[in-house]
Order: structure tokens, then C-alpha cells, then sequence
């Protein structure tokens, strides 16, 4: 396999501020790779230098063999991209929209309308396509913006958090839309988002970021790996170190750290989300156990808390996924 | 890959978008329309009003029996503006004045056509109540006219009798037969003299106004008032163009065209083309509706219209960069290009200060400004054009100024925008 982009020691300053703090990976051709972080990690930075929308303030990349800082012509030409904002012009019909982006990739005359018929298809909004954008559904718009930068057929596709704001519905369409460019037409595909679920959905390999800087990357079956068994989070009446020594003692547990309060869970908007995320209700200690295999963890921590005695007031189980990995990793939740 | 096509794909696009912009269109087009016809119709109907209104009721006192005294005393009959009524002697007319019946009157001396015959000084008397010192003037003003007009007859009747005695023709002639002689020469005369004032060799176009005067101030402000007001409104665009800008940048739209392998300098071409296209339009929309409905005078040069409408169009575009680049907001660059437009416009001349004077040549601090600003060299240009026949010759120091301050606007507004906020 060859590696259709590869990230080398990439830079974005901003004065004093780093707001990328030199990324490195690569995407291997027909690879759907995702770039997970919270708000502000740098991910929409990384793209933007990547297509050629801004400047590396240092190091460089290649994409399909040319360099983006001395071949970005070329670059261009490979690279589709979906900004992060709906970026479409909201008086002008989606079917007005696709023929002027088209038409800035020089496409004219039959190929551009079977271009645009072609793109239409594929986020299923051929009947309404000459209705106004801004008449349209918040995952309408959302297929249209995806359209837009699919019109010139590019190899490299760039998603920036394409499902933001959209309903499940649209949500779904656009993940199968992904996954279709990917396996029917071999689009290699770099997907942003801070949905941990979307990207173990379609994602080969995760790079997690945060603050600029790669903190973690590998499949996800890897990285999941990386936590073994998982997370609980025990709410307690009351704490000592004796007691967190006594869990951390206990054989299907790794460590047991006291959690400050302000880094608690909080309450997540997500439904999806709900089971993992659902915060202690009124603990007034809460303690984070990893895991080295669940089930057994639970019923030791559980057996041991009633052998002393202790008053369990909340207990969360999170499974070993991405968002369990994030927040292990950093201490903080993907989305706040 | 071809750039022309990409510039003209962004301009299509600007144009698509600006056609859905009702609001916009308004403000560019029925706006002025609505200020130019308002502001000239307004000067019609205060022209048309003077012409019918009777503003002084007078005295008159004719003690010449003679011709001139018959000619002056019909001619002030057929003032308009004054309610004339004869009266017998100058006290009894003094008398009425006094008691406050009528403002003015006019006293003809008895020797006033002998006087004239004999070529020596006569004078008109005014009396005036000393209560309306304002009709004082008024009058006066008047009588000059008339009696200017009525004293044309007795030069030439005068020169004429002199050039027959000179000639000699006259001595052998009898007395009858020299009267006769001199009627039939200045009969033929005067006939010429009228002839010429009916079709006179320097054509003034007739604004549909009834009296040369008043006409032939208005068909000088007019060219002013309409060409001033269509550059003003010109730089509306100025607003529209940074905010459209900035939009694009804000909504996103700008980074997928930055995505795109065109140059950037072509997104930014298209957009001034679609502008400078839409000025050029609103222009000769505007010039067309001021021919139209107020029969301004467009002069003789329609190429100097084009050039000039050119001209404004770069310049305002240009302007419509430099907003853009040096705004950090659309809002912020529409309201700047509003109050710009505004200032342009007042400071720069384009408002006409109820004279025919353009601020390019009114002197002081007004001529300043207009030296400083576009608007007072497109005034200038649109005038020289309109209300003086100039050609496209006439006009090239204004299109100069206008290209160079646009070239200027145009590069610090590329060293200057940023593409990315
Ligand atoms: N023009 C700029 N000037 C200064 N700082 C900037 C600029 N653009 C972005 N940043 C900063 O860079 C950091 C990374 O921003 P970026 O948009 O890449 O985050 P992100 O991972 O895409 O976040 P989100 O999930 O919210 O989209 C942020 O702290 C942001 O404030
Ligand atoms: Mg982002």
C-alpha cells in the first residue's frame, strides 16, 4: 500500500500560540482516517494547511507524490474538500451552487452537468435541486456542502465535521454516502469530528488530537486496547487513601485515582451518548477506576466497598471506546 | 487551466447572487431615481410657479404718448409676474404708495422717446414703498430688462437714420419718401434681429420651461444635479461589493474557492467585474431616466459617457476592495461603505447646493474637497460632457485622476486583504 498523504512535523503559529503543534501521519491510499478532538484542538487548522487554504507556518506534507508547499497547484487538483462551515451560497439553488463550484475546477459544458447530476445522486437531492439552498433541511445543507466538494472527483477527500447540526436521518445518509465513495469508488477519505461513534463507525485508523499536538494514533481495536478493560467511575460517600489504596489493590483493577470535582463527567446532549456519559448525580467523592477487564472489576470493587463498609452513591461503567481513550489520555471529555 | 473562464464563472456567480438581492437593487436603482426625481422636480415646479404667480402689483405712469413710451408701457403690461394698473400723474401714484395699495411705481417722462431719438441719456423712474425694501429690486431688475429690450429698437432705428444721411441717399428724397425709407430699412432690420433670437446659432437645448430664463439656468443644473447624484449613488456599491466580500469569507464559501487550483487574484478580478458591470449599468439607468424624464442634456460625446461611466465604475470597485480589505466584519465594511458613500458624495460634490456651480469650481473649501475626492472629478467629467459638449479630449484629465486613484485603491487592497480571517 501507498500512502496517499503523508503529515511530516506540520506547524501553524499564530504569534505565540501554536495552534498546531507539528502533526505527523499518513493516510494510505483507499484509507478512511479519522482526526478526533475536542473544540480548538487544531484539526480544522491541520485541514486548512493541507488544502492549501492557509499557510504552514513550518514543515511540510505530500499528497499523491507532490509537496504542498511547492506543488499545491497539483495538490489541489487531487484534494476535495468539505469546510467545517455550510459553505455554500444561500440564494443560489444547490444545482447553481454545484455548477459554480464545477466551473472553478474548469469543468464546463456536458461534463459539467453530468458532474453535478453525478454528485446530486450521491447525496440523493436530485428533486430538489434547483430549490433554494436556504429552503433546505439542516442535513439538506449539509448533503449539499458534501456535494460541493465532491464535484471535481478528488482523490484525497477532506471531511471537516460534516455532521454538525444534522439529524439522525441525514446523519446516517452521510455516513453511507462516506462509506460508498470509499468502498465504491476508492476515495481516500480524512475525517474530522469530535463523535467518537462516528469515527469508530467509519474510520480505519484515529488520530486523536488535542492541543495541537497527536496524542494517540492507531487503529481503533488498538487503542481501545491501550485503556485493557475500561473505565469506572465510583461515587462515595466519602474517601481516604486508604480505601483508594484498598481498590487500587483489588486484581481485576489497574489504578484508582480520586477524581477533582470540576472534571467531572458532565452532563452530555448526546442521547447516543447518554449510558456512557451520565454523570454522578450528588457525590461527594468520586473515584476513577481503570480496569483490567470489566465485569470482574465491577463485582471486586463492589465486594470490596461492602466489606468496609463504604456507601456506593453513583457507579458509571464506561466501555473501552475512543471517547473512554480521550479521556484517559487527557483527563478531559471530548466535548464539554 | 483558463482564468478567463474562472473570473467570468466568478462574476456569473456575483451576478446570479446580486439579481436574488431585491433590497440591494432598490438602494442602487430606485433610490436616486426616487431623490433625482424628487430634487428635479422640485426645481421644475418652483420654475414653473414663478412664471405664473403674480408677485408685485404696481403703478404706472406713461407721460410719453410717443412710441417708446407705448412699447415700454405694453411690454411691462405683459410681465407676468406684476398686476400693472395706469394711474395719471406721478404724485397721485406716490399717494397710493404711501397708503400702501401697490409696492412700486414706474413713472415714463414725457421726453422719453424724444430723448431717445436724439440719442441723449433718459431715465425710468421707480418709486418704491420704503416699507418693501425687496420689491425695490425686483422691480428695478425688470424695468432694466424691458427698457433694455425696448432701447434695441431705438439703436438701430437711431444708426439707421445716421448710415441713410451719410450715404446720401436721403438728400434728394422728400420728406415722405425719407420716412418711408427708413421704416422699410428698419423693418428689414428688426425682422433679421427677431429671426436671430427665435433660431439662434448657439443652440441652448429647450428644457421644456416656459421662460429663457429660468430654462436656461435648469438645463445647466440639471447636468449637474442627475450626473451628481448618479456618482453618488455610483459608490453605493462600494458597501455591497466589502460586504459580499467579507460574507463569503465569514460563510466559508471563500476557503472552498481557496481549496480550488485558481489563482487567488481571480476571485477577486471576477468579483470586480461583476461590479464594475453592475455601476456601469446603474449608470446608464440612470442617465437614461434623467433624459428621459427631465430631458437632460447629454451633451454630444457618447463615448465620453462610456469612458467616464468606465471610470466611476473602476474607481468605485476599486473603493469597494479597500473597504473590504481594511473591514474586519461584513457588517462593519457595509456600514463603512454606506457612510462613505454618503461623505463621497457631500463632501466630494456631488449634492448641488441649489447653484449650477460645481464644486470643482466653486472656490474655497468646496473645491478643496472635490480636488480631493473621486466624486468631484466625476461630477467634473459627467458636465464637461453633458452641459458643455466636451469630448472624450475634455475629459481625460478627470478619467486619469479617476484610473489612478483606482489603480492605488487596487494594490493596497490586495497587500492588504486577507483571505483567511
Ligand atoms: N486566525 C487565527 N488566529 C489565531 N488563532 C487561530 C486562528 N484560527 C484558529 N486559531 C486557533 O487555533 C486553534 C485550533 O483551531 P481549529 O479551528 O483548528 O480547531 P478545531 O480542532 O477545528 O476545533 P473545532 O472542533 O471547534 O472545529 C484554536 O485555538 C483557534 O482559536
Ligand atoms: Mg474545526
Amino acid at each position: 500500500m501507498t500512502a496517499i498523504l503523508e503529515v511530516d512535523n506540520l506547524v501553524k503559529k499564530y504569534g505565540d500560540f501554536e495552534a498546531v503543534g507539528g502533526v505527523s501521519f499518513s493516510v494510505e491510499q483507499g484509507e478512511v482516517f479519522g482526526l478526533l478532538g475536542p473544540n480548538g484542538a487544531g484539526k480544522t487548522q491541520t485541514i486548512s494547511m493541507l488544502t492549501g487554504v492557509i499557510e504552514p507556518t513550518a514543515g511540510t506534507a505530500r499528497i499523491g507524490g507532490y509537496d504542498i508547499r511547492s506543488q499545491m497547484d497539483q495538490v489541489k487538483k487531487i484534494n476535495g474538500l468539505v469546510p467545517q462551515d455550510l459553505a455554500l451560497y444561500p440564494t443560489l439553488s444547490a444545482r447553481a451552487n454545484l455548477n459554480f463550484f464545477g466551473r472553478i475546477y474548469g469543468l464546463r459544458g456536458k461534463e459539467l452537468k453530468e458532474r453535478v447530476e453525478d454528485v446530486l445522486r450521491i447525496v440523493a437531492l436530485t428533486d430538489r435541486a434547483d430549490q433554494a439552498v436556504d429552503k433546505y433541511s439542516g442535513g439538506m445543507k449539509r448533503r449539499v456542502n458534501i456535494a460541493a466538494g465532491l464535484i471535481h472527483h478528488p482523490k484525497l477527500f477532506f471531511l471537516d465535521e460534516p455532521t454538525v447540526g444534522v439529524d439522525p436521518q441525514s446523519r446516517n445518509h452521510i455516513f453511507e454516502s462516506v462509506l460508498r465513495l470509499n468502498r465504491e469508488r476508492g476515495m481516500s477519505i480524512v475525517y474530522t469530528s469530535h463523535y467518537m461513534e462516528e469515527v469508530e463507525l467509519l474510520c480505519n485508523r484515529v488520530a486523536i488530537i488535542d492541543q495541537g499536538k497527536i496524542i494517540a494514533m492507531d487503529t481503533i481495536k488498538n487503542l481501545t486496547a491501550l485503556l485493557g478493560g475500561g473505565v469506572i467511575y465510583v461515587g462515595l460517600a466519602r474517601v481516604d487513601d486508604e480505601i483508594l489504596a484498598g481498590l487500587a489493590g483489588l486484581p481485576a483493577v489497574a489504578e484508582a485515582t480520586t477524581v477533582p470535582s470540576p472534571v467531572a463527567p458532565p452532563a452530555s446532549e448526546e442521547q447516543a451518548l447518554e449510558a456512557a456519559d451520565r454523570p454522578p448525580v450528588s457525590t461527594e467523592a468520586l473515584v476513577k477506576v481503570v480496569a483490567k477487564q470489566n465485569q470482574q472489576a465491577i463485582v471486586n470493587v463492589i465486594n470490596y466497598l461492602n466489606e468496609h463498609n463504604q456507601n456506593l452513591t453513583s457507579l458509571e461503567i464506561l466501555e473501552p471506546n475512543l471517547e473512554s481513550v480521550f479521556l484517559h489520555l487527557t483527563g478531559k471529555k471530548l466535548r464539554e | 487551466m483558463n482564468n478567463i473562464y474562472i473570473i467570468l464563472s466568478v462574476a456569473w456567480k456575483e451576478i446570479q447572487l446580486l439579481l436574488r438581492d431585491r433590497g440591494t437593487l432598490a438602494i442602487l436603482f430606485l433610490l436616486p431615481m426616487l431623490i433625482a426625481g424628487m430634487i428635479g422636480g422640485g426645481n421644475l415646479a418652483s420654475v414653473e410657479g414663478e412664471e405664473s404667480a403674480i408677485l408685485l402689483s404696481i403703478y404706472l405712469v406713461n407721460q410719453d404718448k410717443a412710441d417708446f413710451g407705448t412699447e415700454v408701457s405694453k411690454a411691462i403690461r405683459e410681465i407676468q409676474q406684476l398686476e400693472v394698473q395706469e394711474i395719471g400723474s406721478p404724485s397721485e401714484a406716490e399717494g397710493q404708495i404711501a397708503r400702501g395699495k401697490a409696492a412700486a411705481a414706474v413713472i415714463i417722462p414725457a421726453d422719453f422717446t424724444q430723448k431717445i431719438n436724439e440719442h441723449q441719456p433718459t431715465q425710468i423712474e421707480v418709486i418704491v414703498d420704503p416699507a418693501q425694501p425687496e420689491s425695490a429690486s425686483i422691480v428695478t431688475g425688470i424695468m432694466n430688462q424691458v427698457v433694455a429690450e425696448v432701447t434695441i429698437w431705438g439703436e438701430v432705428q437711431f444708426g439707421v437714420r445716421s448710415v441713410l444721411e451719410e450715404s446720401g441717399i436721403l438728400a434728394e428724397a422728400s420728406p415722405q419718401e425719407q420716412r418711408a425709407i427708413g421704416a422699410q430699412s428698419l423693418g428689414v432690420i428688426m425682422t433679421r434681429i427677431n429671426e436671430i433670437r427665435e433660431n439662434p446659432t448657439i443652440a441652448v437645448e429647450n428644457v421644456n420651461i416656459q421662460g429663457e430664463e429660468a430654462g436656461s439656468w435648469l438645463a445647466l443644473y440639471f447636468p449637474y444635479l442627475f450626473s451628481g447624484i448618479t456618482v453618488m449613488f455610483a459608490f453605493f456599491v462600494v458597501g455591497t461589493m466589502a460586504q459580499t466580500l467579507l460574507n463569503e469569507r465569514e460563510a466559508g464559501t471563500l476557503r472552498r474557492l481557496l481549496a480550488a487550483p485558481i489563482p487567488r487574484g481571480a476571485i477577486l478580478a471576477g468579483k470586480t467585474l461583476a461590479y464594475m458591470l453592475l455601476v456601469c449599468i446603474q449608470i446608464a439607468v440612470l442617465l437614461t431616466f434623467s433624459y428621459l424624464a427631465f430631458n437632460v442634456m447629454m451633451g454630444n460625446s457618447p463615448l465620453g459617457l462610456v469612458l467616464m461611466t468606465l471610470g466611476v465604475a473602476f474607481v468605485a470597485t476599486a473603493l469597494g476592495m479597500l473597504v473590504a480589505a481594511l473591514s474586519k466584519t461584513p457588517e462593519q465594511a457595509g456600514n463603512t461603505g454606506t457612510i462613505l458613500a454618503f461623505l463621497l458624495g457631500g463632501l466630494g460634490g456631488s449634492i448641488p447646493l441649489g447653484s449650477a456651480t460645481l464644486a470643482s469650481r466653486a472656490g474655497g473649501l468646496r473645491q478643496v474637497l472635490a480636488a480631493i475626492l473621486p466624486n468631484g472629478y466625476a461630477v467634473e467629467g459627467f458636465y464637461r460632457l453633458m452641459a458643455e459638449n466636451g469630448d472624450v479630449a475634455r475629459i481625460l484629465p478627470q478619467l486619469g485622476v479617476l484610473l489612478g486613484m483606482g489603480v492605488l485603491f487596487f494594490l493596497i487592497a490586495v497587500w492588504r486583504f486577507k483571505f483567511e480571517a
